[in-house]
Parts: structure tokens; sequence; C-alpha cells
């Protein structure tokens, strides 16, 4: 047994295309699901299409010519257009990039390589595969030769098993399991899609057909369950979801190209006028100003090309003729032209830092209210300086865009525009030789500017270097002396110094060639201005003095807006960037849409609501089965195998239904309840399946389990921070989608493990949740919390700014402040997410009084690793890989032996050691 | 073989505790026998039942690749660690190097033919020991260094590429990967 059996079919030349005598049998095209295949190809695999009694067949071996039987009985002639699932894959069977195509035929799996890598001595050279994208297929080869094949009676199961750096696609057999073809990570994705593509009817409909004998569909057909994924993606095969395989996020969904790695905006797919048009929209509120703010700088520009052109009345007229009184208009007009252009530039100046910081303002004010509203997920998927980043860095980039460069970009082709006519009025071929070096100094200008940008990338790479050494070392000071590593410490800051030293060094050699050559080519044009010229006007043939002096003086300002303009399509490249990427925050739906999408999409939920009882009546067990009554006339008694829920209270602080079906205001009881919840982060792997968990008002609900058994997952769905994959929670009897959102959030208090303050005082953090509070309150407050005899330790007591995350505070005193916050808030149902877990025990002492008064009457869950704090929990429940596994008060789960009293003891032995 | 034992996954003393807390254990080179089976490993302790390895996974694939070994099943657990990788009989060896060269394939890169740059997206194409590729990355992060002279390459997809030492590589192939590095 083992792969000895695995081997080559037949040989090389037996199978390529061309040698083969005999026609193609299949009767006609298939169809190919996957990867197209090569012409080429489909003809070489046609003739060897439909083959053999598949059960017979001896896997992977045996000569060509056993294959050539022909498929008998009904099944043969409904065959005409089979479907074949075809994959390419980017590595071959000797380990080397090469295509290797696995083609899955309604009797047999092949997998097929050219012929010439195949073939080839060790591969190593001439076998270049370029990235697979749908844009840049291989180049087809030309012959082919079939490497592996397996009868599809024979096969079990096919799976995926993701490597470090590679995969393969791995065939179960009925005797063996077979290594199909191995993939490198950039067809991951593919080879998943693939497998998901296989029909889910054939695999379910998994009677085998009878030996020898094809799918009657004339199609692939494998066996239930057949396609598996496992590996790292995949680690706990028992928690994965049958999602469809997740796309690559690091390269653009439409056309593959890999992402930015300081975006995630594709910045080719951009539609660049698309994305400018919608920015120029943020102009339009204020066209009035923006109109003036255009025509004074037509105004300016225009203006700017008169003393030019006075130049030559002064050379020609003035000079020669002695005319003072014209001399004193020309210097006169001068004089008028450059107050009027201060005036003009010194309004356009401030109209123009007006707009900019108006939209800007506008801009930056609609992200960050739109960032307040956005669910978490969307926060999870991204960096935080990321979107920091867009609020601070690309609302800038916009402002530039919009008021700089879109009517810089109109003056200079004003200028050029004008200049051109001058100098083509005053002599057409003068100005053609003026203008003749145009196209090779944009063109040299572009390069340059390419290049010089890399170099200065280079720079600031190794300058962010330098800044993250800083960034290491100077917080990290205490630990850096610790460990006595000063002196490696200089020796690394250095070394990255010299480098960013001679980077820059570098920057400046190529501006100091640039900047002289391009000065030299553009004197080279004065030059023929000036040999020309001159010699047009010695010989008197029309061309004055003032003439030749305006054609220098305007080709010196012809070439500045020909540079600028070579570079600008940079420039709206980066202003689409940019605009895109707050577009796309702009874009994603808040929370508050999500809620009415979800209403909008479930109206049977919004029908399921139950009936409020007159009286607020006594909390029952129920089944964790139990049904809510289907209609909301149906009477509560009208549930007869099943009792109806408790609903909302209609006492005086109950909230209150409005017209669109939602409550609003008022306070909850605090029940909670699961419904066969389910969630999955990214949609491949449950974090939570099939939650059954009902906790009564006021109890308190200890949840005990290791890291990543998805404790915290199951508490932040209450709050909706995410929503359930599946299945529902109910608060009061009543499902969440059905509160307004803040409403809902108002009824719940959580205090963190690593508790987050703001920067601000400490009275104003306490009152964060309840700015109404009076000081008597906040001091209550931090009295019940503890927290109040350090903070009148303080010189300046509750005034105290404390800084960012609260530095300056112990662990232990931002969390008392956070638990004063939270008392404050005076929330229904209180979260507790390791709130005493990174204190110490005197510590944690005090926090735990204070959160004694905090749980007082309120629906409590408390996820602790410590499990002596939830030594006073009603009930305890324990999670494990996302599911529950456990529940009781804490002697019963003792008593039971299972996972809690395992920790119970373990924990115990641990303190004692 | 591989059949007879299908149903032994591990040893008994290395069950998981309640709570995923588990005891793993650690052989030594001449305390097991490694075997081929298929795509992955049969481990035989001595004087225990074989177990079957569906991945044997480095912890420190760059810089300590030779040092110890983590057998895991199919479900990621842990089944045991090998150590004193150079106490393993031949045969185990091989079978041991086999199955590391199928989880690691890591091509070399000989030689940079032509580099690109556009938004922070680096393009090599390159020669390595299996033939030409191009590579796509994002961001000079994703070259670093893994020892002396020695340079870890990762593209936009995952894929590992190792340059043995850049100071064995032609002059122009060098200058692309020191303005990254």
């Amino acid at each position: 047994m083992g792969m000895t059996s695995l081997r080559p079919l037949g040989t090389p030349g037996e199978h390529q295309l061309g040698r083969r005598d005999e026609p193609p049998r299949s009767k006609g095209r298939p169809t190919c699901v996957g990867d197209p295949l090569p012409e080429t190809l489909l003809t070489f695999l046609q003739s060897h299409e439909p083959l053999v009694n598949a059960a017979s067949a001896p896997l992977s071996s045996g000569p060509p010519q056993a294959m050539q039987l022909t498929l008998q009985g009904p099944e043969a002639g409904v065959c005409a257009n089979p479907t074949w699932y075809t994959f390419c894959s980017d590595i071959d069977h000797t380990d080397h990039f090469a295509p290797a195509w696995v083609v899955c035929t309604p009797v047999r799996l092949w997998v097929v390589e050219p012929e010439s890598a195949a073939s080839s001595s060790d591969g190593r050279t001439g076998r270049g595969l370029q990235l697979p994208r749908p844009s840049r297929p291989a180049a087809p080869a030309t012959a082919y030769r079939i490497v592996l094949e397996i009868p599809l009676a024979r096969l079990l199961r096919l799976q995926v098993r993701h490597l470090f750096g590679n995969g393969y696609l791995e065939a179960v057999t009925t005797d063996q399991t077979i290594a199909v073809v191995r993939f490198s990570r950039s067809r991951a994705v593919a080879v998943e899609a693939w497998l998901h593509q296989l029909p889910a009817e054939w695999t379910a409909a998994a009677a085998k057909p009878p030996a020898g004998v094809a799918n009657p569909a004339g199609q692939a057909r494998l066996p239930a369950a057949a396609v598996v994924s496992s590996g790292p993606r995949h680690h706990h095969s028992r928690n994965r979801a049958p999602a469809a395989p997740a796309s690559n996020p690091d390269r653009c969904p439409k056309c593959g190209r890999p992402l930015p790695p300081w975006s995630d905006q594709c910045p080719y797919c951009i539609n660049r006028r698309q994305v400018l048009g919608r920015l120029l929209a943020y102009v339009r509120p204020y066209w009035p100003q923006a109109l003036l703010m255009s025509a004074l700088l037509l105004v300016i520009t225009a203006l700017q090309l008169v003393p030019t052109y006075l130049t030559k009345l002064l050379v020609d007229q003035v000079f020669p003729q002695r005319n003072v009184a014209l001399l004193i208009k020309v210097v006169g007009a001068m004089l008028a032209i450059h107050l009027v252009q201060s005036a003009l530039g010194g309004t356009r100046g401030y109209l123009t830092a007006w707009l900019g910081q108006r939209i800007v303002h506008d801009l930056r004010v609609q992200i960050y209210q739109h960032l307040q509203r956005l669910p978490l997920t969307f926060y999870d998927r991204r960096h935080t300086g990321a979107i920091m980043s867009r609020v601070t860095g690309d609302t800038p980039n916009i402002q530039n865009f919009l008021v700089n460069s879109v009517p810089q970009i109109l003056v200079w082709l004003t200028t050029l525009i004008g200049i051109g006519l001058i100098l083509f009025t005053l002599d057409p071929v003068l100005a053609a030789l003026t203008l003749l070096p145009a196209p090779l100094v944009a063109i040299a200008t572009r390069r340059f500017s390419r290049r010089v940008r890399r170099v200065y990338q280079r720079a600031w790479r190794r300058n962010s270097d330098l800044n993250a050494v800083l960034t290491d070392t100077i917080p990290g000071i205490a630990v850096v002396k610790t460990f006595t590593r000063e002196e490696y410490e200089a020796e690394r800051f250095a070394a990255k110094s010299s480098d960013l030293f001679h980077q820059y060094l570098r920057a400046a050699r190529l501006e100091n060639v640039f900047g002289p050559s391009m000065g030299f080519l553009l004197s080279l044009g004065s030059i023929a201005i000036w040999s020309y010229g001159g010699l047009g006007v010695i010989r008197g043939g029309g061309l004055t003095l003032g003439d030749l002096m305006v054609f220098v003086g305007y080709m010196w300002q012809f070439y500045g807006p020909v540079q600028a303009l070579a570079s600008v399509s940079a420039m709206f490249q980066q202003a689409a960037t940019a605009a895109e990427r707050v577009f796309e925050i702009l874009d994603t739906p808040a929370e508050r849409l999500l809620e009415e999408a979800g209403a909008r999409v479930s109206p049977q939920a919004a029908a399921d609501r139950p009936v409020p009882p007159a009286t607020d009546a006594a909390l029952l067990p129920v089944p964790a089965t139990a049904t809510i009554p289907s209609g909301p006339s149906k009477p509560a008694s009208a549930t007869t195998t099943n009792r109806s829920l408790p609903a909302v209270p209609v006492s005086s602080g109950s909230p209150a239904a409005s017209h669109d079906g939602r409550l609003y205001g008022g306070t909850v009881r605090g029940e909670i309840e699961f419904r066969h919840v389910s969630f999955s982060y990214e949609g491949d792997e449950y974090a939570l399946r099939d939650i059954n968990l009902r906790i009564h008002a006021g109890e308190m609900v200890g949840l005990v389990g290791s890291s990543g058994s998805g404790k915290t997952t199951l508490v932040n769905l209450i709050p909706r921070f995410y929503e359930p994959t599946a299945g529902e929670i109910l608060i009061d009897g009543v499902p969440l989608r059905q509160w307004d959102l803040p409403t809902l959030r108002r009824q719940i208090g959580i205090v963190l493990q690593e508790p987050f303050l703001f920067h601000g005082t400490i009275g104003e953090n306490i009152a964060y949740g309840n700015p109404d509070a009076t000081p008597l309150d906040v001091i209550r407050a931090a009295q019940a919390a503890n927290a109040h005899e350090f903070i009148m330790d303080l010189p300046d007591g509750y005034d105290s700014v404390i800084g960012e995350r609260g530095v300056g505070l112990s662990g232990g005193q931002r969390q008392r402040i956070s638990i004063a916050r939270a008392i404050l808030k005076n929330p229904r149902i209180l979260i507790l997410d390791e709130a005493t877990s990174a204190v110490d025990t005197e510590t944690e002492k005090l926090i735990q009084e204070a959160l004694a008064r905090l749980i007082s009457n309120r629906t409590t869950l408390a996820i602790a690793h410590r499990l002596s704090t939830l030594r006073n929990a009603d009930r305890i429940v324990v999670v494990d890989n996302g599911t529950l596994v456990e529940s009781g008060t804490p002697e019963q789960l003792l008593e039971s032996g299972g996972q809690f009293a395992y920790l119970w003891h373990l924990q115990t032995e641990l303190s004692r050691a | 073989m591989c059949t007879a034992i299908a149903t032994v996954t591990r040893e008994p003393s290395a069950a998981a505790a309640p709570g995923g807390v588990s005891t793993v254990p650690v052989w030594s080179g001449e305390q097991i026998r490694l075997q081929r089976c298929g795509q992955r490993l049969l481990a035989i302790p001595h004087g225990q039942p074989p177990l079957h390895v569906d991945r044997a996974v480095c912890p420190f694939p760059y810089t300590a690749p030779q040092d110890i070994i983590v057998f895991m099943d199919d479900e990621g657990t842990e089944l045991g660690w090998l150590v004193e990788l150079d106490r393993l009989d031949v045969e185990s060896r091989q079978a041991l190097e086999a199955v590391l060269q199928q989880e690691y394939l890591m091509p070399r890169i000989e030689r940079i033919l032509t580099a690109k740059e556009e938004f922070d997206i680096i393009t090599w194409q390159v020669v390595t020991d299996r033939g030409t590729r191009t590579i796509e990355i994002r961001g000079r992060r994703n070259i670093r260094w893994i020892g002396p002279g020695r340079v870890l390459v990762k593209d936009a997809d995952g894929n590992r590429y190792e340059i043995p030492n850049v100071e064995q590589l032609d002059p122009q192939s060098r200058d692309i990967v020191d303005a990254e590095l």
C-alpha cells in the first residue's frame, strides 16, 4: 500500500496532441466550470473522453488503450455536453512553478501538465508563470500529458490542505490518499472557490453510479461531504462554517492587483472622473465664492502676462523715441497692474483659505459623525491609525486638491493658451521654435519626478525607521536601562541615522543633476530664440527687439506650467485615492441604517413581538427551546404547549413602542435570552454555536471558559456591537432588533479589564454616561466604587486632569473610576469582562466591594478567569469552543466534577503553590 | 501500516484535560521513529502506540528550524514535541525532512530580473530554484532580514521566498534588494 501505485499515466508521446490518429470521441464540447481551459488542452482532453468503465479502471495506472471503451447504456447518449470542473494550479508535480490543470469530468479526475514543463530537465528556467489573474492567463502550451488520473467511482473525498508555504488538493480514494496537485498561496482562494463550485446536489445525491456507468447528467459527481478544507485557515474543523471561501483581503476584488499597504482601496480601479466629480459636489454649497475665486485667478493670470508685453513698448517705442510721456504711461500701467495684482492676490488668497477650510471642515465633521455611527465590525477590519489618517490626512489632501490644484491647473492651462496665442500672433516661426523643447521638457520632468519620488520615498522610509527606534526606546527607557542595552540602542540609532543621511544625499544628488540639466535645456531654447530672432532683428524682417524681448520673457513663463502639468496625473491620482478612502467611510452603512435595513428585511420579526402582559408577571423558568407566540394579536393564553415569555413591562418606566414598532425610552427589567444564537466574525469559523441561555432579571451569571472560548463574543452581542449570524437575543422577551439602539445601550453598563478613560478630568470621566449628573452624584458614585478616597488625595480632586487613557493612575484606580462611571449610568444590565484580573489582591478587594454594590439588583454577566471572584454568582455558565457546556450554581458544578470543577481545583492548587 | 492503526490518534497521557489544558510529551530524536504515511507522518514513540501526525510544524521556521518540531493532529491539537533531531535514525530523518519540505515550500530567489514600484507595491520578476515568477509585495515591510545576509520576502498572497545570501546575488539584484531593506 502507500503511495507506490501512484504513477504517471502512459508515456508522454502517446498523449501528445497531434500524435494521436483517432478522432476525438466525445459527443460535444464540454461546459467548463472554473478556470477556462486553453483550447489546445480542451482538444487534447476531448480526445480521451468519454472513457472507460470507471469502476473497473485501475487507479492511476493502465495503458491508454485501456481507456478506449465507450459508455454503454442510456447514459452514453445524454453526455452530449458534459460539465467539466477545471482548476489551474501554479505548481507542477515536480514542485516547480508551472501550470498544472485539474479536470474533473463525469467519470474521472485528471491532472494534466504542459508537455514542455513535465519533460523539462530541471525546470529552473523558461517555465515562468505569471501570477494568475483573470486578465493574465498563463500562455497556452501545445502539448500536454496526463500525470494523474483517478476514476470518480473510486473517489471518496476531495480536500484542501493549507500548509505554511503552500497547499495541496488531496483525494481520498477507496484505498489510499493521494496528493492531487500542489498550489502556492496565490491559488489558495481559487482552489477553495473551485471546490465550492462542485454542485451540492450531486454531492448530496451520493449514490454512486453502477460500475461502468457515468452520471446520467453527464456531469462530475462526488460523494456526500466530498469537499473538505483543512489546515491553518480552518484550524478547528468541527468549528468550520459551511461558508464560501474568503477572498484574499490584500488583493483588489476587481482587478486582483495587491492593495497598497496603506490603503484598502485599489488605486488602479478608482473611477477618477466619478470620484472627482463627487468631490466637486462639496464645492457646490459655496459656488459663488468658488466662482469669484476662479474669476480672480484668471484676472490675476491675465495681468501677469501684461508687464512682459509692456517691455515691448518700452524697447520698441519709448527708448528709441525718447518718449517720456509714453514712459510715464507704461510705468504707470505697470504700477497699476502690480497694485491690482497684489490686491486681487490677497483677496484671492483669503478666499482660497476660507473655501478650503470650509470644505475640509464640512468633510471632517461629516466623516467623524459617520464614524461614530459605524458598527464595531467596521473597526475590527481596520487599524485605528488608518482610520484616523483618513480624517486627519486625507481630508487636507482633498482640500489641497480642490482649492489649490484645480484652480492652479486652470491657471496653467490659461497661461499656456494665452502665451501661445500672443507668441503665434507676433511671429509663428519663432513661436514654434520657442515651443519646440516643450515635449522634451514635459517628458524629462515626468520621468525625473517619478525617479525623485522613489528616492524621496526611500528617504522617508529611512526616516520612519529612525522614528520607530525613537518611539520604541524612549517610552521603554526603563526597560532599556534595566537590561543595560543603552549602548546597543545608541548604535542602532546611529546606524539608522547614517542610512537616512546617505539616502538624503542621494536625493540631493539627483535633484542637483536634474535642476541644472533642465536649466541647460531651457537655455538652449532661449539661445535658439536669440539666434534666430536676433538675425531677424538685425536683418529687419519685421521682428523688433521688443518682440524678441517678449519672446524670451514669455518663454520662461511658458515652461513653468509645462513642467507643472507634466506631473498633474500624479496629483489627480493622489486626490482620487484620498477621496475614495474618505468616501468608503461615508458609504459604509451606519448602525441605525443597518437597524432599519434589518427591520425591513425581517418584517416577521416585528410581527413576532409578544403582547405585553397587564402586569409584571413573575418570571418562571421555561425550556430553552420555548417558542414565542406567532402573532401580535394572539393572546398569551393561546399558547398551550409553550409558556409565553415575559414581555415588556408596562410600568411608568417601561419603554414605549413608537410608530415604527421600536421601543424607546424607559427602563427594562433586565431579562436576557439567547435563542439558538450562533456567531461568526468573518464567516468562516463560528465563535459561538447554537447558544441557548436564559438569564433572569437581577440574576448574576458568571461566564467561565478558556481564552478564546467565546465568552466576550457572547456578551458583546447583547449591546449589539455585533449581530448574531443565526438565532436571536431577547431582552424582556423582545428581540434586540426591535429595541431602539440608544435605548438599548442606555440599559447596559460595561466594565472592561482595560478600562478606557478619556482625556479630561476625573469628574468628567465619571459623568461620561450621565452628563446631567450633579457633583454630588459623581462623588456618591465614586464612593460606591471605592474611588473617592484616592481621588481626594489628588491636589485637584475630581478636577484632576488625567492624561490620554488615564495615564498617571494605577490600573486599579482607573478600574474604580470606570466602575464609578458605570454606577452613575445606573444600567439594568451589567457586563463585567475580567474587571478585576489586572490588579493586586488588595485592590481587587476594593474593586470587589465596589462591584458588589454595583451588581445589586442588576442583571449581571461577569467574565472572570479568577474563579474565586464568582463565588457569589447565582449561576455559572461554562463556555468551551463557542458552546455552552455546563450551567449551574458554583456548588452544583463543583460536585458534578466537570470543567468548572477542574479549573477550580487547578486554581486552588496554583494559589497554594 | 497506515490503515492498521487508523483509529489510534494519540497516546492516552496526552489527552486534553477539561478546560483545554493539556500535557504534551516531549521526545528526543532517539526516542521515536518516524515513517511517511502518504502526505503525513506516522510517529512511533518507543514503547507507545503509534500516532498519526497530520502536520509537523517548526515553531521557529527561520531562526531555529532544526531545534524543535511540533506534531499536530488533524484538529490542530499538539500531539508532542520533537527535540534533538540529530538523534533521529536516518529513515526517520528522511521522512521528517520530506514532510517539512512539503509543509515549508519556500523557493529561493537566485536573481531579480526586473523591479517596479508603484503605490508601495513592489513587483519583482525573479528567478528562483523552482522557476521564474513575478511576485508582488505589499510594501517593504514584507522584505526583511531573518539572519546574517538572509532575507525573507513575503508576497501579497502570503507566499514566502528566501534570499539565502544577499551578498551572493548579482550586483543588479543586490542593488534592488538593498533599496528596500
